[in-house]
C-alpha cells in the first residue's frame, strides 16, 4: 500500500464530517471546501510523523482541520476595523433571516453574524477553551466572553422550542 | 459578586476555567441567587443543546463528490512529482547574492537517503539530512552540518514578528568557530516545492554587513515551517538583525476564466486576462498579469456550459518578461465543446514581509 493509499483509508470516512465542520467555522460551503483542501494537503504532508496509528488520525486530522480554518478567520477578519461589543446591539443575525421558532440548531447557528457563529462553533463543535479560541482567533479573551453571552442570549429563544418539542415526544 | 458579572463568568465557570478564588464566588452567589443559579442551569442545558445539534449535524456530513475528487488528484498528482531535482553550477566564493544555487536538494519521502546514498558527492549529506522536505547548500565540496557546530555557544532568543498573518518565531541562535546557526519557524506557511528554494533565503547582518550565508534546510510541520539556517561565524557580542524579506506562499482561491467567441479569455474574479486558440483537439489559453508578486495560478479545471469536465495541463512554469507573467494552459476538448469556463483553486503568490528579529550574539 503506497502512503497515499495509506492516508486515504483513513482520511476518507472522516471526510464528510470535516467538510461540515469547515463550513461550520467559516461559515459558507465554498470556503469550506477550500480550507477542507489546503487542510487535507498540509496533512498529507505531515502524515508521516504521525504517532499512534489509525486510532489517533481522527483528532490529529480535525487539529488540523481547525487550524487552518482559523487561520483563514484570523486573516478575514483582520481587514474589519477594531469593533466594541455594543456596536452590534442588535444585529446578530443577518437581518432578512428569519429564524424558525424550535428550529435545527444547525439553522440557528448558521444564521449568526460570522464573529458570533465562529466563537460558537469553536467553543460547542471543537470544545475549545475560551482562552484557545482568543489565541485562535487573535482577539482577546473579553471579546470571546462578551460575543458568546450574547450569541447564547440570541441563541436560547430560538431554540427554547425545540427542547421542549423534545421533551413532548418522550 | 454581581449578577451581571456572575453571568459573564458562567461560561468560563462551566468549563472549569476560572480561578479557584472566582469559583468560590460564583459558588456563593449561585447558591443564594435564584435567578443566576436558573441562568447557570439554562446556559449548561443550551450549551448541552448546542453541543448535541451541531454534532448531529456534522455526522451526516458528507463531501461534494467533486471536492473530493479534487483533493484526492491533487495529492496523488504531488506525490508522483520527481523526488529530488540536482543542479550544479561554477562557484567562486558564492555569495548570497550569486543566482547560482550550487545545489538543491529536495525530498518528500523518508527512505529517499537511502536511494541518495548511491549517488555520488550527495551520499556524504543525505546520510546526515533524513527529514528535510528542503535543503540548500551553497558550496557542496564543504557543506555544512552539524558536525561543524562544535563547541557551541548558544543564546535563547525572545525574536518574533508577525507580517501578513503569518508569524516568525527565532527559536534558538547557536555560533562556533565555524559557524553561526538559526534555527526559526514561520507559523502559516507552506512550502511550495517547486518553486526555486532561494526565495526562501533569510538574510543576517551585523553592524559592518551582512554575514554570509552557507545553507539552509527547512521541514514542513502542520502549523508552519521549521527551518535552520548556516551563516559565516560571528563574534561574540554583536548586535545582529535577522531578517525574511518575503515569503512564497500558496492560497486558496477561487478564479474563473471564460473563453470568449472572439478568442478572449476574461476574467472572472481576478485581474488575468489572455487569448485562447484551438490546435485540433486540445485548446491553448495564454494568461497575462502584472502583478510580480502572483507567481502561478494552479489546481485547473475546466468545464463547458453543460457541466461536462475536462482535463487542463500547464505547460511548463509562468515566465516572467517586460513587466508581466505569462502563464500557459491546455485544455483536452473536442471542438463540440462551447462555452468553457476555466477554474483556478490555488495561487502561488509572493508575500512581502519583512520578518526581522535583532538579538545579540553571545
Amino acid at each position: 500500500m503506497t502512503m497515499e493509499d495509506r492516508f486515504f483509508a483513513l482520511y476518507k470516512p472522516e471526510q464528510g464530517r470535516l467538510y461540515r465542520t469547515a463550513w461550520a467555522i467559516l461559515g459558507n460551503e465554498a470556503d469550506a471546501g477550500d480550507a477542507l483542501q489546503e487542510a487535507t494537503i498540509r496533512a498529507f504532508r505531515a502524515f508521516d510523523q504521525l504517532k499512534g496509528g489509525a486510532a489517533a488520525f481522527p483528532a490529529w486530522m480535525r487539529r488540523i482541520l481547525v487550524n487552518t480554518c482559523t487561520q483563514i478567520l484570523r486573516k478575514r477578519m483582520r481587514v474589519i476595523p477594531v469593533e466594541r461589543p455594543e456596536d452590534y446591539g442588535g444585529e446578530l443575525v443577518a437581518p432578512d433571516v428569519e429564524l424558525p421558532l424550535g428550529g435545527d440548531v444547525w439553522d440557528a447557528v448558521r444564521a449568526l453574524d460570522e464573529r458570533y457563529r465562529a466563537v460558537v462553533v469553536l467553543r460547542f463543535l471543537n470544545d475549545m477553551q475560551l482562552e484557545d479560541i482568543a489565541t485562535a482567533l487573535d482577539i482577546p479573551l473579553g471579546t470571546v466572553k462578551s460575543r458568546l453571552h450574547t450569541a447564547l442570549k440570541q441563541l436560547r429563544g430560538h431554540l427554547q422550542g425545540l427542547d421542549g418539542e423534545r421533551r413532548g415526544a418522550v | 459578586m454581581q449578577c451581571e458579572r456572575v453571568q459573564k463568568e458562567l461560561e468560563s465557570y462551566l468549563q472549569g476555567t476560572v480561578t479557584p478564588e472566582e469559583r468560590a464566588e460564583i459558588n456563593a452567589h449561585l447558591s443564594t441567587c435564584a435567578v443566576c443559579s436558573e441562568e447557570a442551569t439554562a446556559v449548561k442545558e443550551l450549551g448541552q443543546t448546542l453541543r448535541r445539534g451541531l454534532h448531529a449535524w456534522i455526522d451526516q456530513g458528507e463531501c461534494p463528490p467533486q471536492l473530493a475528487r479534487q483533493i484526492e488528484l491533487s495529492i496523488r498528482q504531488g506525490a508522483r512529482r520527481p523526488w529530488w531535482r540536482r543542479t550544479w553550477s561554477v562557484y567562486a566564493g558564492a555569495s548570497v547574492a550569486a543566482a547560482a544555487v550550487l545545489m538543491i536538494v529536495m525530498w518528500q519521502q523518508p527512505d529517499v537517503a537511502e536511494r541518495m546514498a548511491s549517488v555520488p558527492l550527495v551520499g556524504a549529506i543525505a546520510a546526515q539530512f533524513i527529514s528535510p522536505d528542503l535543503e540548500v547548500q551553497f558550496d557542496p565540496l564543504t557543506p555544512v552540518n552539524t558536525a561543524l557546530m562544535q563547541p557551541t555557544r548558544t543564546v535563547a532568543v525572545d525574536g518574533t514578528a508577525e507580517a501578513q498573518g503569518m508569524k516568525l518565531t527565532v527559536e534558538k541562535f547557536e555560533v562556533s568557530p565555524q559557524l553561526t546557526r538559526v534555527r526559526y519557524f514561520v507559523r502559516g506557511l507552506m512550502l511550495i516545492p517547486e518553486i526555486d528554494p532561494l526565495t526562501y533565503q533569510p538574510e543576517l547582518s551585523a553592524k559592518d554587513g551582512p554575514v554570509r550565508l552557507r545553507g539552509f534546510n527547512a521541514d514542513q510541520r502542520d502549523q508552519g515551517v521549521v527551518f535552520q539556517a548556516y551563516f559565516d561565524p560571528v563574534g561574540s557580542g554583536q548586535a545582529l538583525t535577522f531578517t525574511l524579506d518575503r515569503l512564497p506562499v500558496s492560497q486558496a482561491i477561487s478564479g474563473r476564466w471564460a473563453l470568449q467567441p472572439n478568442g478572449q479569455v476574461d476574467a472572472r474574479e481576478l485581474p488575468a486576462a489572455g487569448q485562447w486558440q484551438r490546435n485540433g483537439s486540445k485548446v491553448t489559453v495564454t494568461l497575462n498579469w502584472s502583478d510580480p508578486n502572483v507567481l502561478r495560478l494552479t489546481e485547473w479545471t475546466a468545464t463547458d456550459s453543460a457541466g461536462k469536465e475536462y482535463a487542463v495541463a500547464e505547460v511548463g512554469r509562468p515566465a516572467y518578461a517586460d513587466g508581466a507573467w505569462t502563464q500557459t494552459l491546455t485544455i483536452e476538448a473536442p471542438e463540440t465543446a462551447s462555452g468553457l469556463e476555466l477554474r483556478s483553486s490555488r495561487m502561488e503568490n509572493r508575500v512581502i514581509g519583512p520578518w526581522t528579529a535583532t538579538f545579540t550574539s553571545p
